[in-house]
């Protein structure tokens, strides 16, 4: 499904802002803050998958956890359609970061998070059927007999055999615990789900199988995916629509063809550029990112991004260029966006071979 | 002429009890000036294992040595430093062949500033006094691109990024300018952009010094951008090896073009299928009969079910262990 089949956004995210207040000192005052979110603005359609990459500091997981309502956000909304509030008929356009904690409880069904970790997500003292099973025995779904089968049939889905049901997570491996947390977020039948590096701790054999079976049910449930990775190939794989993060903010987002092949931010670039390349004859004269990424307690005035950029004039160290569309679909925060040279990759590597 | 370090027959088990589980089964590897030997495979195939070995820093117990050489070769003369007295271990540890893990926060101490830490190693391999090692530790800042040295000295490891850690570390390991590099996932906890800058620091120190480098990764992108030869590791053997290049674009062994078709890759269109290796790596426990990869293998023949292939040619200087190679097709 594209988002343009669904004229309705599934998730609409505007202005998202977060602050995380720092202390120091013996009175442990706060001195100052981590400027996590700083207006993010996304939306996702039904049955679409926006892949959000950022390298470590750029607030992707953030986004994430303020979605879930697991760290309130400081401004700025996001509004939902809640399939369960249709269904027990309320409204059903909500802002999850404003709705009363009872609605929220209805909403929860519709939204769901994988973490990176699944063993700890899991509760170790749970046997796997506990596990998979907590969502449905919380919301009073069904009993305890239909629960079972619900669960065996669950772990079906995920590709595991339903002997697993007694072990615990310590007796699997970690692919196995990742696709047994995917099936506990799948209990509830949402429709969005939040996935915060879902296979970056995975093997790579196993992570294609994860990916693949991430894609299958997608298909088969129309089920929309915030994909959060740090791993460009991985986000390509599985995401139509990409948006680049740096700290706090969207510096570029659009089809995720276009925006490999024609990069209208530096740092998106400098990321495709940095991934090593498998096919050792085509090695790339990359060049390299400069520096670290700031601090976000310490934000570069003007374009957050200037101190690394190499194409970098005076006006980028004194102002903020706006989030703007630079060709259909595709925006980018960058002054100089129309004159990237955006060569593609391909006939980048021409020239290399 | 003989290798600076050569492996011959490593066995390495895992005792319990009674019970002994072998993890390394006859690993045979050697490595030159200059070189860059990579070993690959996924967690637990025994790619650390094989460089804890060599550094005897094994966890023992429950590791075992079995059986097998490792002979060091400098300057003409060669240790087997399975043999050695665990003094003279000590100085080859360090000086001659150093490491560097994952995670460096965990190798330096948190309560001893970069510099000390990098003096440290000077003042008791090189005997250096302690103002000449500090100096010496601002120029080996500086070597690995760090800037601003002179302050960075001086301050400790948690007031440093991930990037700038794993290059102190870096530092610290080539500050006795060791013949023998072995970096244990050296990049993998890192941001692309900075991974990208820790390998051109690698690479140009070893172009500078002429250390040979044995890389130990599971990213096959570090591999093809740093390494001149390949090792791909399944469950405590050695199934593939020869010419990096040759290996990643004509890849003999069914494990190895598993591994490499479970890549995504940027270039490749949308919606275009990944087909990963089926199943998951078995235990030590319950290592296969046969070729261990049979039980994963989409090419699986009788024979392989009963005999373990021994390696055979695939082409110049690369070699697998498969008992399809130099069958009809």
């Amino acid at each position: 499904m594209t988002s343009a089949m669904s004229d309705r956004s599934l998730l609409s995210v505007r202005n998202l802002r977060k602050d995380f207040p720092v202390s120091s000192g013996f009175l442990r005052r706060t001195s100052g803050a981590v400027h996590a979110l700083n207006g993010v603005d996304f939306d996702i359609a039904a049955g679409e998958t926006l892949g959000l990459v950022g390298e470590s500091g750029s607030g992707k997981s953030t986004v994430a956890r303020t979605l879930l309502r697991l760290v309130e956000a400081d401004a700025g909304s996001a509004m939902f359609h809640s399939r369960s509030l249709a269904a027990a008929g309320m409204v059903s356009d909500i802002d999850l970061f404003t709705v009363d904690s009872r609605t929220l409880k209805h909403v929860r069904r519709d939204i769901q998070i994988v973490f990176q970790d699944p063993y700890s997500s899991l509760n170790p003292r749970h046997s796997i059927a506990v596990n998979v099973g907590e969502p449905l025995r919380a919301n009073r779904i069904c009993g305890a007999v239909e629960r079972r089968a619900r669960v065996a049939q669950l772990l079906e889905v995920v590709g595991l055999r339903s002997d697993l049901m007694q072990r615990y997570p310590h007796e699997l491996s970690g692919g196995q615990r990742q696709r047994v947390a995917i099936a506990r977020a799948l209990a509830l039948e949402p429709d969005l789900i939040v996935a915060d590096e879902p296979v970056s701790a995975l093997d790579v054999s196993i992570q294609a199988q994860v990916m693949n079976l991430l894609l299958d049910l997608q298909q088969k449930r129309g089920l929309a995916y915030l994909f959060i990775a740090h791993d460009l190939s991985v986000v390509r794989y599985m995401s139509r629509r990409i948006a680049v993060m740096y700290l706090g903010r969207i510096v570029e987002m659009g089809e995720a063809n276009e925006v490999f092949r024609k990069p209208r931010h530096p740092y998106t670039e400098a990321l495709i550029e940095s991934v090593p390349e498998t096919k050792p004859r085509l090695h790339k004269e990359r060049i390299l990112l400069q520096g670290d990424v700031a601090s976000p307690m310490r934000i570069p005035p003007g374009c957050p991004f200037h101190p690394r950029c190499r194409y970098a004039q005076d006006v980028c160290r004194r102002e903020l260029p706006p989030l703007r569309e630079i060709a259909r679909g595709h925006i980018a925060s960058c002054h100089f966006a129309e004159q990237m040279p955006g060569a593609d990759r391909a006939s980048r590597r021409e020239v290399a071979v | 002429m003989t290798a600076l370090l050569e492996i011959r027959d490593l066995k390495v088990s895992f005792v319990h009890g009674k019970r002994s589980r072998p993890a390394l089964d006859g690993i045979s590897l050697s490595v030159d000036r200059g070189r860059t030997l990579g070993i690959v495979g996924e967690s637990g195939c025994g790619k650390s294992l094989t460089a804890l070995s060599i550094m005897q820093l094994l966890p023992s117990p429950p590791a075992r040595i079995d059986g097998g050489e490792i002979t060091l070769t400098l300057d003409g003369s060669s240790r087997d430093l399975l043999k050695i007295a665990r003094k003279e271990m000590r100085t080859v540890r360090g000086r001659e062949i150093a490491m560097i893990f994952q995670d460096p926060m965990t190798s330096l101490d948190p309560v001893y500033s970069i510099g000390e830490q990098i003096a440290e190693v000077l003042m008791t391999h090189e005997g250096l006094s302690r103002p000449d090692a500090l100096d010496r530790a601002v120029k080996l800042l500086r070597d690995v691109g760090i800037s601003s040295p002179e302050q960075r000295v001086r301050q400790y490891p948690h007031e440093l990024s991930g990037g700038m850690r794993q290059r102190a570390m870096i530092a610290i390991a080539l500050a006795c300018k060791p013949a023998i590099l072995i970096a244990d996932e050296p990049t993998t906890a890192l941001d692309v952009t900075i991974q990208a800058q820790v390998l051109a620091v690698m690479r140009g120190m070893q172009r500078s010094l002429g250390t040979a480098l044995l890389l130990i990764t599971h990213d096959m992108g570090v591999i093809a951008e740093m390494a001149d030869d390949v090792l791909v590791m399944y469950l405590g053997r050695i199934v593939e090896r020869g010419p990096a290049a040759q290996v990643l674009e004509q890849p003999a062994h069914p494990y190895t073009q598993g591994l490499i078709a479970s890549l995504p890759s940027l270039d490749m269109p949308h919606g275009e299928r990944l087909i990963p290796i089926q199943g998951t790596v078995p235990s030590l426990a319950a290592i296969p009969t046969g070729c261990r990869f049979h039980t994963r293998c989409p090419h699986v023949m009788d024979v392989c079910r009963r005999e373990e292939p021994a390696m055979r040619e695939a082409a110049a200087a690369h070699d697998a262990a498969c008992w399809l190679i130099g069958r009809a097709p």
